[in-house]
């Protein structure tokens, strides 16, 4: 497990306690709250599992860097 | 109470804004596309960004409205909604970019043995730091770091001019520059159209009717740096080097060499680079949690925090290694970049548009 999942899981705990326990959000936002919660969970999960993010990026590279590189390549 | 920034601090924001990451590695592919020519870049765009600007802000006697756009507590229409979750992806898809190149740019340089978690972590927590501050301390720090910047790059030539070889820039202009330096404007406009984002900030600048001369005057502040710096690269690199190089700034600083105890006045120059680019990283993460504010309808930083800790790890898994992200820095982001700005324009005129109709409608 890497370091990085363990920090953000921390940060992310205290951030939770604080936000809920200091009532910093309306009961109507804390939806909000939850869901960016759960959403940063969900990224430090990529990450123990290796889900390679990368080959959404490398997609884009491809089609979208491709027009640039045609227009502009010798 | 509403954060409030003058004029002058708005034109310097604008050029902080662009010119410090775009001059970590751009220079590379621009030298790429247009030669030898790519300095002559910066007057042959300039007037395209002038009226870029124009539109976004549009005549001075309609610029009051202004201070209506981008307030979180007011109702939005459905296209002013579109518009914030536009904004919004445009500023993530700007930090990530920038987060990761400038990480990697750290990590080339400065700390070649730091893990890049570690960086873009101990990064987060100092933008995060700065945005919390508030816009007002982000012109603040902003204004500081830029003019020590800006002298450091206006004095390049002076600095090098035992290097710079008049060869190298020479033919000075011709009929064949122009094929090249029309596909580097095509990469140049999504790098300086990422002025759109004052659309965000406009609300904050006191007095409100400056704000055309003020944003026009942060264009022309990038245009002379990149001038200056394009000239001045080419002239002691010469284009083969620059054509290769990843980091051509940082190789072109490395070349200055005034005195022998003076040998690494690059490290110097890259720490005073830095807190630069911390602070447009700041100024794109309070835009980001501004849009956010208004799509959950209240001003708040609550969201800050997860939302910048998602992009941190976005910035690392989104791309492979340094080649990735350089890749879509170079070519991605041009065709990317230059959709969504041309979107955020139309959409912001569509909502200017709109809020004039409905005061017109008031008032008969």
């Amino acid at each position: 497990m890497k370091a990085r999942m363990i920090i953000t899981w921390i940060i992310l705990l205290i951030y939770l306690i604080i936000v809920i326990k200091k009532g910093l959000v309306e009961k109507k936002q804390r939806k909000w709250v939850y869901l960016v919660a759960a959403l940063t969970v969900c990224i430090t999960l990529c990450v123990v599992f290796e889900i390679p993010v990368h080959i959404a990026m490398e997609f884009l590279n491809n089609k979208v860097g491709g027009i640039t590189k045609r227009m502009v390549e010798k | 109470m509403k954060p409030r920034i003058s004029a002058g601090q708005f034109s310097i924001l604008i050029a902080n804004f662009i010119f410090s990451v775009s001059a970590i590695s751009l220079p590379q592919v621009l030298i790429k596309s247009s030669g030898h020519y790519s300095w002559v870049l910066a007057p042959v765009t300039l007037p395209v960004f002038f009226l870029f600007v124009f539109i976004i802000i549009g005549r001075a006697k309609n610029q009051e409205q202004f201070k209506n756009i981008f307030v979180p507590d007011s109702d939005h229409s459905f296209v002013e909604k579109i518009f914030y979750l536009c904004v919004f992806l445009f500023m993530a898809l700007i930090l990530i970019r920038d987060l990761r190149g400038f990480v990697d740019f750290v990590a080339a340089v400065l700390l070649p043995n730091t893990p890049i978690d570690i960086l873009v972590t101990l990064s987060l927590l100092v933008i995060l730091y700065v945005t919390v501050s508030g816009l007002e301390v982000i012109a603040r720090v902003t204004v500081i770091q830029f003019v020590i910047l800006g002298v450091i790059v206006a004095a390049l030539p002076l600095l090098l001019l035992n290097e710079i070889q008049i060869g190298n820039l020479q033919p000075i202009l011709g009929m064949e520059a122009l094929p090249g330096v029309f596909k580097s404007s095509y990469i140049l406009f999504s790098w300086v159209g990422e002025v759109v984002f004052i659309v965000t900030i406009i609300a904050h600048v006191e007095p409100i009717k400056k704000i055309r001369k003020a944003a026009f005057q942060g264009i022309g502040i990038i245009y002379t740096l990149l001038c200056i710096l394009l000239a001045t690269e080419i002239g002691v690199l010469g284009t083969k080097i620059l054509e290769v190089s990843t980091y051509p700034s940082h190789q072109l600083i490395q070349q200055i060499n005034l005195t022998d105890f003076l040998d690494r006045l690059d490290v110097f120059i890259v720490v005073v680079w830095l807190p630069n680019i911390f602070t447009k990283l700041a100024l794109a993460l309070f835009c980001l949690n501004k849009a956010l504010s208004c799509l959950v309808k209240r001003e708040t930083n609550v969201y800050i925090l997860p939302v910048s800790l998602i992009l941190g790890h976005l910035s690392i898994l989104l791309f492979k290694n340094n080649i990735n992200q350089i890749d879509f820095s170079f070519y991605t982001w041009p065709t990317l970049g230059s959709s969504l700005e041309i979107i955020l324009l139309a959409l912001f005129i569509l909502i200017k548009w709109q809020r004039k109709k409905k005061l017109q409608n008031k008032t008969t």
